[in-house]
C-alpha cells in the first residue's frame, strides 16, 4: 500500500499497482523504494484524488501506456472518447478542469488525454464568443487587435 | 446540497490556514482506503468529496498550464483553431503554437489519401505559421470564381519575344521549370526574377550539333514516384524530368530522332530549410527512340518506371497511347529494339499514369460529338505489348476499366479550369491579355495558377489564396 497525503491533510491508501498509473508516483517509488512515510501531494485536493483514484481503478490491471511517445505521433486523435470515460468525464468545469490539473501534476497520460479531448469536444464547432460565454473568459483585445485579428483571419473565413 | 451537508468541518476554511490548523492539530489522519479493498474508513464516504470545490482551485479553463491549453487546441480542427484565435490574448498565443500546429498537421496526414501536403520545407524546421499556412491551404474550401487581383507577378522578355512553350510550376509555386526547344531546361525563381538572365541552365541541350537544328522539345514531370519512396519526407525533395527533344530530319526519307533522357532533379535547401534553388541529382536514363510525336500539343506523361505518349496515325492526329519502360530503353538506340504496350484507337489529349499500371486517357473531340472522353486502362493486363509500331490498327480494341463520356472542361486536368464558366479567372488591369486557357499550370499547394498567354509572350502568376473570391 502506499500513502498518499492531499493538499487539504486528507490521508488516503492506495494499492501500488492501482496509482502506478501516475507515472510520477511510479517514478517516485522505484527511486525511494519502500517506505512508510506518506507522498504530499501538495497540487491534489481530497475530493479530487478521490475522482483520480476512481479512475486508476477502473483502469487497474490494464497495461501502462509507454512512455516518451509524442503525443502526436499516436494513431487515433479522433475525439471519440469511451462510453466510461464520457461518464467519468460527466462533472462540472470546476472538477474537469481539476481532474485534467491533477493528471497532469500526477502524469497520468490516458486521464490527461480523455480530459483534454473532453474540454476540446466541447469546444469545437463554436464561435468565438460561444467559448467566452461557455468558459467565462473575458475579450482582452482592444479594438485595434481586434480589426488587426479580423483582418488576417478574413481570408480563411470567407472560404 | 446533500453533499453540503456531508462537508466536514474542515472544509470551506481558506486553504492556507487550513493545512497550518491541521498541522497545529497534528495530522488528522483520515485513511481512505481505495475502493478495491473493499474496507473502507466509515468516517470518509465518497460523497464527501462529490462536487465539493475550494475557493482557490483553477474555477477557468486558462488556470490550466500553457502546455495543456496546448493540448487540448492540437484535438481542435483547423478552423476551431482559427476561431480559438478571437477569443482572447491567451488563446491567440496558443493558436499560433507550433505544437497545435504540427499535432493538427501530422493527424491530418495520417487520414488523408493521397497524401496532399508539401511542406515548405524539412518537417523539423517547419515553423508554427509554415506548418499552419500547409494545413489550412488545404482543408479551406475551394473558391469557385476567383477575380484575380492579387497577380503575383508578369513574367516576359524584351529582348526575347516568344516564352518557352514547356512550363511547370514545381510544388510550392516558387520555381518555374522551362524546356527550351532546343532540348535544355532551365529554371526561373519567381521570388527574384530582377536578374538578367531569368533563366537559370539546368540541363544542357542534348543535341551537340554545329548545324542549326530543327528541334522540339516536351516534358513531363512525376512529384509522385520520388515522394512514395520517402514517406517520411512531407516537403519536396526530389522529383523525376523527363525531356523528350525531337530532331526534325529535313531530308526527305530521314527519321526524326528523339532523345529521351530521365532526370532525378531536386529542390535544394539551405540549413535555415530555405529553399536555395534546383539542381540535378542523377541521369536516370538515357535512349533515343524514331518518335516523330513529340509536339507541344501531344500529350507525355511519366510515373515510376513508365513513360507514356500519344502517337499519330498518317492524318497527323493521335491514335494511339504507347507506354514505355524506360528502364528497359534505358541505353538502347531505337526503341524498336524494346517492347511498348498500345492502348490502340483511341485519341489521347491528355495523359496520365495512375498508380497500380492505370492509365487516364482523354480523348480529343471528334466530329458529331460534344465534350470529351475519359477512359480508365490497366494497361498490364489489357494493353497490347508490340515491338512494332501500332499506331494506327483501327481494328484492334481493348476494354476499359471505366470511361465517362461527354465530359466538359478546359484543355488540362486540374482542379480549376479556365472555360468552365463556373469557375473562373479574371485578371483585373490586363488588359491584351488573351488566353484561351490552352497554358494553365495549376500548383494545389500554393494555389498559385501560372497562366501563359496564347502567344507565349507573357505569363501571369496568379496567388489564389490572395485573391477576391466572388
Amino acid at each position: 500500500m502506499v500513502l498518499l497525503l492531499t493538499s487539504d491533510n486528507e490521508m488516503f491508501s492506495v494499492a501500488e499497482d492501482v496509482i502506478k498509473r501516475s507515472a510520477y508516483i511510479k517514478n517516485m517509488l522505484e527511486d525511494v523504494g519502500e517506505s512508510d512515510l506518506p507522498i504530499p501531494l501538495p497540487n491534489v485536493e481530497s475530493n479530487v484524488l478521490v475522482k483520480i483514484l476512481e479512475y486508476c481503478e477502473h483502469y487497474r490491471g490494464e497495461p501502462l501506456p509507454a512512455s516518451d511517445v509524442d503525443p502526436a505521433e499516436i494513431g487515433d486523435r479522433s475525439l471519440d472518447i469511451a462510453d466510461w470515460d464520457q461518464k467519468y468525464m460527466a462533472v462540472d468545469q470546476e472538477m474537469l478542469f481539476e481532474i485534467i490539473l491533477a493528471a497532469n501534476y500526477l502524469d497520468i497520460k490516458s486521464l490527461l488525454d480523455v480530459g483534454c479531448k473532453t474540454v476540446a469536444k466541447m469546444m469545437k464547432g463554436k464561435s468565438s464568443e460561444e467559448i467566452r460565454t461557455l468558459f467565462n473568459i473575458a475579450n482582452d483585445f482592444t479594438p485595434e487587435e481586434e480589426a488587426q485579428i479580423r483582418k488576417e483571419n478574413a481570408w480563411a473565413e470567407c472560404r | 446540497m446533500a453533499s453540503a451537508s456531508f462537508a466536514p468541518v474542515r472544509r470551506g476554511v481558506p486553504g492556507s490556514c487550513l493545512s497550518s490548523c491541521s498541522f497545529l492539530l497534528g495530522f488528522d489522519y483520515r485513511v481512505f482506503l481505495a475502493r478495491h479493498t473493499m474496507t473502507r474508513d466509515p468516517d470518509a464516504p465518497i460523497s464527501v468529496h462529490k462536487g465539493e470545490t475550494e475557493a482557490n482551485g483553477p474555477g477557468s479553463l486558462l488556470d490550466l498550464p500553457t502546455e495543456v491549453l496546448i493540448v487540448i487546441a492540437g484535438n481542435l480542427e483547423w478552423n476551431d483553431v482559427l476561431r480559438l484565435r478571437k477569443v482572447n490574448r491567451d488563446f491567440r498565443k496558443i493558436s499560433q503554437s507550433r505544437d497545435v500546429w504540427r499535432t493538427i498537421y501530422l493527424r491530418y496526414l495520417g487520414t488523408r489519401i493521397p497524401r496532399p501536403y508539401f511542406l515548405p520545407k524539412p518537417l523539423h524546421i517547419c515553423g508554427a505559421d509554415d506548418l499552419e499556412k500547409a494545413v489550412v491551404d488545404w482543408e479551406a474550401e475551394w473558391p469557385k470564381v476567383i477575380r484575380a487581383k492579387s497577380t503575383v507577378l508578369e513574367f516576359s522578355l524584351p529582348g526575347m519575344p516568344q516564352l518557352p512553350s514547356e512550363v511547370d510550376l514545381v510544388p510550392g509555386g516558387r520555381w518555374i521549370l522551362w524546356g527550351h526547344s532546343d532540348g535544355s531546361v532551365s529554371y526561373s525563381d519567381l521570388e527574384n526574377t530582377s536578374g538578367n538572365n531569368p533563366f537559370n541552365l539546368l540541363i544542357s541541350p542534348p543535341f551537340d550539333n554545329e548545324e542549326p537544328l530543327i528541334t522540339e522539345v516536351r516534358l513531363a514531370v512525376d512529384y509522385a514516384t520520388e515522394q512514395e519512396e520517402t514517406p517520411d519526407n512531407h516537403h519536396l525533395g526530389c522529383f523525376r524530368l523527363a525531356v523528350a527533344t525531337c530532331r526534325r530530319e529535313s531530308l526527305p526519307g530521314e527519321r526524326d530522332t528523339t532523345q529521351v533522357d530521365i532526370w532525378c532533379l531536386e529542390v535544394m535547401y539551405d540549413h535555415n530549410g530555405q529553399t536555395v534553388g534546383l539542381g540535378v541529382k542523377a541521369r536516370l536514363a538515357t535512349f533515343q527512340a524514331h518518335w516523330p510525336e513529340v509536339r507541344s500539343d501531344r500529350p507525355l506523361a511519366l510515373r515510376g518506371n513508365f513513360l507514356t505518349y500519344g502517337a499519330v496515325h498518317s492524318l497527323g492526329l493521335p491514335a494511339v497511347a504507347v507506354i514505355v519502360d524506360w528502364t528497359e530503353a534505358n541505353g538502347k538506340m531505337n526503341t524498336g529494339e524494346i517492347e511498348q504496350i498500345y492502348i490502340p484507337n483511341c485519341r489521347p489529349m491528355i495523359l496520365r499514369l495512375l498508380p497500380g499500371s492505370r492509365i487516364l486517357v482523354v480523348h480529343e473531340q471528334t466530329w458529331g460529338t460534344i465534350g470529351r472522353k475519359l477512359m480508365v486502362y490497366d494497361w498490364a493486363r489489357k494493353g497490347i505489348r508490340s515491338t512494332a509500331r501500332l499506331v494506327a490498327e483501327p481494328h484492334l480494341h481493348i476494354e476499359s476499366l471505366w470511361q465517362a463520356e461527354t465530359v466538359f472542361f478546359g484543355n488540362d486536368i486540374s482542379v480549376l479550369s479556365l472555360d468552365d464558366p463556373n469557375e473562373s479567372i479574371e485578371f483585373e488591369g490586363k488588359e491584351g491579355f488573351r488566353t484561351l486557357g490552352s497554358r494553365t499550370f495549376f500548383d494545389e499547394v500554393s494555389r498559385r495558377v501560372v497562366v501563359l498567354d496564347d502567344y507565349n509572350t507573357r505569363l501571369v502568376v496568379v496567388d489564389l489564396l490572395a485573391s477576391t473570391v466572388v
